[in-house]
């Protein structure tokens, strides 16, 4: 893919393998060659089903796990490379929400402490420190500041431990964000509310973000950009209004389908169960379970056919 | 079950809550986490019970199998199965009547099975404790069991760190069909699980409930999945039950303010109006005094406040909510108080 150098970040052809249990010889590529590319204050989401790969990309952007190879760029400059690792001083612009708030926060710290930690790693003392996390408890709608920061995490309902997790991650204002599944423990009725001030916050402060999840619906709303991971690829890529009104690949299409409506019947498209055997050197990483599979699916692996403007699907169905 | 026998048919249902109420012991104070809870259900049936977390959902959940903890008690109205009272079981009756007439899948179920037994061992446990079936016997009904929810038989000889969190969900659902019960309590069966193997979860629900003519209170926190597996819904918020009546009323025509917070707040591709709810749901401790939604009530008057609103009939649906009372039961209200 074509390096743009007005684009904020770039990632070029990330590989991550992790050895099988019992078998260090046999590899499970968890993330396949990805490349991808976000704008400055944009989001882009990463979507995909469990085990897809999509949480060990968004560990190594924010190096959390090493690649085995490929690099990413911020602004024009590489700031990882698989062999010399993540620049230290470029560490501090990015950022990471985890999933669970309830096991995301240290039970036995205060919503203070917890908030200010990545400040005081980096040096911030009291009045200053006191400032920033107050800000950041505004920033997340914690009000009034005086009432949380004393509190324990136990002593806050799902919804606010995610505002302090929120918190925490943007007092240093980084300049890039990754959103493991921010929602997806909170309550249906919570959920919005959590979105609508995520986009808030990054919209406020131009930060860039990945957001991570399995749930189209969420990140249809969130996103500008989709990126639709299956087994460690990205087979699907381009705005959300394309991949929702069009979605091309098989696999986009299985997941739209298995989005509940309400008020119409839940219709998702069956998936075969995945017959492995028999499968060529090279060959579509969907085909064990497309229903519209066919020969050369077995036998070769699928390119990137482009669709339209910045939209395009790994499926030979739009070879031209 | 006695709700088939003559022409008492119509007349009773497998299970009928009625006026529920369940208090939790914290720190030597009583705390209601359930207030005034009726429902019914009848053979073949499914109702929803939706609500936020500390709704009180999944309490009702327990109390029907039995299985409250030792801190809560319940105390006022009765649940009654089969026309029997719940309550004057003994304990050894109680007993049989789980898992051979009432299963519940767990919330977390995931996480349900044993980690040192093979799935396969769980089954068979299961059909010889209660069936008193023979171990040959057993391992045949297990294996016939796993492949009626998707799975290979080679599944029953794997452990559960074994499987996949969708093939777990189903392992659960295996062992809670496995002595086929008349009434499923199903607990956020599909919330851990990502969409697309939701709805197999769901669809393969679906299925079973249909072809073991099984009665399934579902309950959940989100709404999109109901109106695909119910046909009745009880909305609960602090424990309360807000409004119930058949689904296609319930849905389409909210009542109760809060009933109509909620479904605006569901999350679908199209919708580009949700409005997230404002606010935090009350906690056991934080209860206030009046309707537990008004102080998140967009419609709220200062009666709310201080008035725990008794359920008014609004077509064919029952709302707890102070907008629906007519004069005339005000005035009704007011003389017996």
């Amino acid at each position: 893919m074509l390096v743009e150098t007005q684009e904020f970040l770039v990632v070029n052809s990330i590989t991550k393998r992790f050895a099988q249990r019992g078998d260090a010889e046999r590899k499970v590529v968890a993330v396949d060659n990805v490349s991808f590319s976000i704008p400055k204050g944009e989001i882009a989401g990463l979507v995909g089903e469990s085990g897809s790969g999509k949480t060990t990309l968004g560990k190594i952007l924010v190096n959390l796990t090493q690649p085995d190879s490929g690099e990413v760029l911020l602004e024009g400059k590489k700031i990882l490379d698989s062999r010399k690792g993540f620049k230290r001083e470029s560490r501090r612009g990015f950022s990471m929400i985890f999933q669970d708030p309830y096991e995301a926060l240290n039970p036995a710290k205060r919503t203070f402490d917890t908030i200010a930690f990545p400040a005081r790693v980096n040096g911030v003392k009291k009045e200053e420190l006191r400032r920033m996390v107050y800000d950041a408890m505004r920033d997340v709608k914690l009000t009034p500041p005086e009432e949380f920061a004393y509190k324990y995490p136990h002593q806050l309902s799902g919804g606010q431990r995610q505002r302090v997790a929120i918190a925490r991650s943007i007092i240093l204002r980084p300049q890039f964000l990754v959103l493991d599944e921010p929602t997806s423990m909170l309550d249906a009725s919570l959920k919005v509310g959590i979105m609508n001030l995520l986009s808030e916050i990054l919209k406020r402060y131009r930060m860039t973000a990945i957001l991570i999840t399995h749930d189209l619906a969420v990140a249809a709303r969130m996103c500008s950009r989709l990126l639709v991971m299956y087994r460690g690829s990205i087979v699907e890529e381009g705005s959300s209004s394309d991949v929702i009104s069009n979605p091309s690949h098989p696999y986009t299409m299985s997941l739209i389908s298995a989005i509940p409506q309400l008020g119409t019947e839940l219709k998702p498209i069956s998936l075969e169960a995945g017959d492995t055997t028999n499968l060529g050197e090279k060959y579509c990483k969907f085909y064990p379970r497309c229903p519209w599979r066919f020969e050369r699916c077995r036998v070769e692996e699928p390119a990137n056919y482009v669709l339209g403007k910045n939209h395009s699907a790994k499926c030979f169905l739009y070879t031209s | 079950m006695v709700a088939l026998q003559g022409n008492r048919k119509l007349a009773t249902p497998l299970l009928s809550v009625q006026n529920l109420s369940i208090a939790y012991r914290i720190r030597e104070k009583y705390y209601e986490a359930v207030r005034d809870v009726s429902f019914d259900l009848d053979e073949g049936e499914s109702v929803a019970l939706v609500g936020e977390s500390g709704s009180g959902k999944s309490t009702i959940g327990l109390s029907i199998l039995g299985l409250l903890p030792k801190n809560a008690r319940i105390t006022s109205g009765r649940i009654l199965f089969g026309g029997k009272s719940l309550g004057d079981l003994s304990r050894e009756e109680m007993r049989t009547l789980r898992w051979k007439q009432i299963s519940m899948i767990f919330q977390g179920s995931m996480n349900s099975l044993d980690p040192i037994f093979k799935v396969g061992d769980q089954m068979v446990e299961l059909l010889r404790f209660h069936k008193g079936m023979s171990k040959q016997e057993a391992k045949t009904i297990s294996a016939e069991f796993i492949q009626s929810v998707g799975l290979k038989p080679s599944a029953l000889d794997l452990y559960p760190h074994e499987l996949s969190g969708g093939m777990k969900q189903r392992v659960v659902i295996a062992l809670a069909l496995l002595l086929n019960s008349n009434l499923l309590i199903a607990d956020e069966p599909t919330t851990a699980l990502d969409v697309t193997t939701q709805a197999e979860i769901v669809a393969l629900m679906l299925r079973l409930k249909a072809s073991h003519n099984m009665s399934m209170i579902f309950i959940t926190h989100d709404l999109s999945l109901v109106p695909n597996l119910c046909s009745k819904v009880v909305v609960l918020y602090g424990g309360a039950s807000m409004e119930r009546g058949p689904i296609s009323e319930v849905f389409s025509k909210p009542m109760n303010p809060y009933t109509k917070a909620l479904i605006n707040s569901v999350l679908t591709l199209e919708r580009k109006d949700t409005m997230p709810i404002p606010g935090d749901p009350p906690t056991l401790r934080s209860m206030p005094n009046g309707c537990p939604f008004s102080p998140r009530c967009a419609s709220a008057f200062l009666e709310c406040e201080s008035v725990f609103p008794e359920e008014y009939n609004v077509s064919n649906a029952k709302v707890r909510c102070l907008l629906y009372r007519t004069k005339k039961q005000e005035q009704q209200e007011l003389e017996r108080a």
